[in-house]
């Protein structure tokens, strides 16, 4: 079973910040500790970025409305972490191919092949007012065309250098096999890019790529030739297993393995040593702030109860993991990580520790080939 | 006048500014992209109470006829990127990311500088740029580069829709009060509403205004247009001036401009590139500068020749005299460092490739060949007479010639009263003496 996190300045409930120690805003700092916590459970990645909330809702003032750039902030938790994914929000909405691959190539560097990039579309709702770019399509059918084929220029990138094509030999002075590099003269409907890349292959070959799902997403099957891990937000056990089902058929029309696209569910828990206590607690919050319209689904509960929900899900078909999105960050993050992540372990369906140094690797993910190889 | 002080930062490279720096036996070739490298150099660069640590940027790979140049040297990978991940690695050094205003948009911008000075405490610096290399376009979409007169005027409409962003919350916006349900004070965060000749841009951060307002504004480049620039928006200069008469002239030209836009030429910090070859004896020295140099690759900087030159000069003989005539007479609009180039090849009767050797060795910006008290004393000649107020260090190779400047010419600097010896502030406006900019406040 996948077990990602979610990472916010206070938690995914939008009252989440009146309850914590500190209601203000403090940085780097909550999302390190954070970070630690979730590799100290062994999860496989954290997610920065994600929206914890919509524009309108953000506006009003009574939530926490803080964004950071997830990019600094995941350069940021390279050097604090060894082991754990760490995976970065980028919508592609009015994102550049070139850029994309660069920063992540990059950071897959830096990171020793930890890295996957979290692709999606923001909306006109959320960027419209923010970029007014009248020839850049910001919704609708074009808007999707242009998502599809931005996925496949950045990866045409990260592939324009094949694996040995970065030789750095000091003693006969060849940096690189030029005939190994590849331009990749890509002219689309919306891109035209040369290449090749001016950072060498990634060290997963590419960041594993991770999707954020929308509830009716026309572009999906042009997505399942490239998506590697799909975050959805389902409400029920039904709705995950259709779900799963579609992107894996969809999957297999693209000629994947359908295990190569892995469904994660996203799911808010709201965690307490008694149930009585959960309950009272989301009572609390959902009276300090009523929760949301949509989005993931929230489960309250004991973390015993928790662990069984998701063996169960998981055991159904349902989805290959979670995406944990802690109500309160500095309550239920370490509730999973001390009292849920055991449960998983004693149950067989998490192990201990990490399995090989990347990303890819703790995915069960091949490292992708470069299609210029030989 | 009391001894004025030097400001040091240092700039990184994959291997080290001399193009075959990356070849020196004490260099791990395959180390280069990891976050140890990076970390090394800013923990040395602490260790030596350096202003900041530099990232340049590049959008295109470095190529000739559709084929990367394979003894040739990678460019910097993504500038955000190192900063952000060495950054927990220290407490006190500042930060200069490169990014451009021809290749990306303010908000975005905007955006990740806040953080980048957020997840620093107050340490980060935005080195300005508007990308020189043509070949970017053709990764972006675009049939041919931007013109510079419009690559500048997009620049200052940029930066000033960035500093509009960062203003935006004023410093008791933030109310965070848990028991009365109010986050913010909407009241006090003012809405954008840009409209201008290349972007229109309306809302604000949902980031608190960072711990240095803005981060210090940084600029490269000494094209007339890049110099005007410069006056109106930089308050550290990133300068590629090589000779000292050069750099005195430069700099006085951009503290002259300043006042015309309203600002004091004062607060301006010019830091020229510098690659220091240290030895125990200049003889050492010498040698090690030989050494590197022949393990440069003539087709280096042949290509960097012609690159710069936009001029092909592979089929000349190369012990022929630099053809200064045909190139002037092809091309226009010359940068600084190309113009003065061709006056030197000109006088000395430089080969190509004795000029190929010139722009490669260091990257045709300035370099010292000698012991650390000849190091010391050209830097003190500089600073005296006008030239610069402190250098942005080159080392020829990472990490070794590096760790031998920290060791053997910080400790000259600071016995002559030429540099600190205890960083004084935390931000790197503190470092160099530049003051917070006030919210709201259009310099």
């Amino acid at each position: 079973m996948h077990l990602l996190a979610s990472l916010a300045a206070h938690g995914w409930h939008p009252a989440a910040w009146r309850v914590s120690a500190a209601t203000g805003f403090e940085g780097v700092s909550s999302f390190r500790d954070a970070a630690r916590t979730a590799e100290r459970g062994g999860l496989d990645a954290v997610l920065l970025g994600l929206p914890t909330a919509p524009m309108a809702a953000r506006q009003k003032g009574t939530l926490d409305s803080l964004h950071l750039d997830p990019l600094p902030l995941l350069g940021a938790l390279i050097g604090v972490t060894k082991r754990i994914g760490l995976c970065g929000y980028w919508p592609a909405d009015v994102a550049e191919p070139y850029h994309v691959a660069r920063v992540f190539a990059t950071l897959d560097h830096l990171a020793g092949g930890r890295t996957g990039w979290i692709a999606g579309l923001d909306g006109p709702t959320e960027l419209a007012q923010r970029f007014q770019k009248p020839d850049l399509p910001i919704s609708g059918p074009d808007a999707d065309a242009r998502f599809v084929e931005l996925i496949d220029v950045a990866r045409q990138l990260w592939d324009s250098w094949e694996d040995e094509s970065f030789t750095v030999d000091q003693k006969t002075g060849t940096f690189a096999v030029s005939e190994r590099v590849h331009p990749i003269e890509h002219e689309g409907r919306f891109f035209t890019v040369r290449g090749p890349l001016n950072v060498p292959r990634p060290v997963q070959g590419q960041p594993v790529i991770l999707y954020r799902d929308r509830p009716f997403d026309p572009a999906r099957a042009a997505l399942a030739l490239s998506a590697e891990i799909v975050l959805a937000e389902c409400a029920t056990v039904a709705e995950a297993q259709a779900r799963r089902a579609e992107w894996r058929g969809l999957a297999g029309k693209q000629e994947r393995d359908d295990g190569d696209v892995r469904l994660v569910a996203r799911v808010m828990p709201i965690l307490a040593g008694t149930e009585e206590e959960a309950t009272r607690r989301a009572a609390e919050l959902d009276g300090l702030v009523p929760p949301l319209a949509g989005g993931a689904p929230r489960f309250v509960g004991t973390p015993e109860r928790f662990a069984a929900w998701m063996i169960e899900w998981n055991a159904s078909g349902a989805c290959d993991g979670f995406d944990i999105l802690p109500a309160v960050m500095s309550i239920d993050l370490a509730v999973v990580v001390e009292h849920v992540v055991p449960v998983l372990r004693r149950r067989g369906v998490r192990s201990a520790g990490y399995s090989g140094s990347t990303l890819r690797q703790q995915f069960g993910l091949e490292r992708a080939a470069s299609r210029y190889a030989a | 006048m009391s001894q004025r002080q030097l400001h040091l930062g240092v700039f990184t490279y994959p291997g080290g500014h001399h193009v075959a720096g990356w070849r020196h036996p004490s260099v791990d070739p395959h180390g280069i992209l990891g976050y140890d490298y990076y970390r090394q150099m800013a923990v040395t660069a602490e260790r030596g109470k350096f202003d900041l640590l530099f990232v340049g940027d590049m959008l295109a790979a470095r190529e000739k006829d559709g084929r990367v140049i394979a003894q040739g040297a990678l460019n910097n990978i993504d500038s955000i990127s190192i900063t952000a991940a060495v950054s927990g690695a220290t407490e006190k050094l500042g930060f200069v990311a490169t990014l451009s205003t021809t290749y990306n948009e303010p908000y975005a911008i905007a955006e990740r500088f806040a953080t980048l000075d957020h997840v620093t405490n107050g340490r980060a610096g935005w080195n300005i740029i508007t990308t020189a290399n043509d070949d970017a376009a053709l990764n972006f979409s675009r049939k041919s580069h931007m013109e510079k007169t419009l690559r500048y005027q997009r620049a200052k409409e940029f930066v000033d829709i960035c500093k509009d962003l960062w203003d935006g919350w004023a410093d008791d916006a933030l109310v965070a009060d848990g028991k009365g349900g109010r986050f913010v004070d909407a009241s006090k965060i003012r809405q954008l509403d840009h409209k201008g000749q290349f972007f229109a841009v309306k809302g604000a951060l949902d980031l608190p205004r960072s711990p240095q307002g803005w981060p210090v504004m940084v600029q490269a480049g000494g094209s007339p247009a890049g110099t005007e620039f410069a006056a109106q928006v930089a308050e550290t200069i990133f300068a590629a001036q090589g000779r000292r008469e050069e750099a005195i002239k430069f700099r006085s030209t951009v503290r002259e401009r300043m006042p015309a836009y309203g600002r004091d030429p004062e607060i301006l910090k010019v830091l020229p590139g510098l690659m220091p070859i240290l030895g125990s004896t200049e003889k050492e020295a010498l040698d090690k500068e030989k050494e590197l140099n022949e393990l440069l690759h003539p087709a280096v900087g042949i290509w960097m020749l012609s690159e710069q030159m936009k001029f092909r000069l592979y089929d000349y003989p190369q012990d022929a005299p630099l053809p200064t005539a045909e190139i002037r007479a092809n091309g226009s609009n010359f940068t600084p460092r190309v113009v003065s180039l061709m006056d030197r090849a000109d006088k000395e009767g430089l080969s190509i490739r004795q000029c190929g050797i010139q722009v490669a060795a260091s990257r045709s910006h300035g370099s010292v060949v000698g012991t650390p008290e000849q190091v010391v004393d050209h830097m003190k000649l500089w600073l005296d007479e006008g030239a610069c107020d402190g250098f942005n260090i080159m080392p020829a190779y990472f990490h070794d010639e590096f760790e031998l400047f920290v060791d053997q010419v910080i400790p000259l600097l600071q016995r002559r009263g030429l540099y600190r010896t205890e960083y004084e502030g935390t931000t790197l406006r503190d470092h160099l003496g530049l003051p917070k900019p006030e919210r709201f406040s259009k310099a």
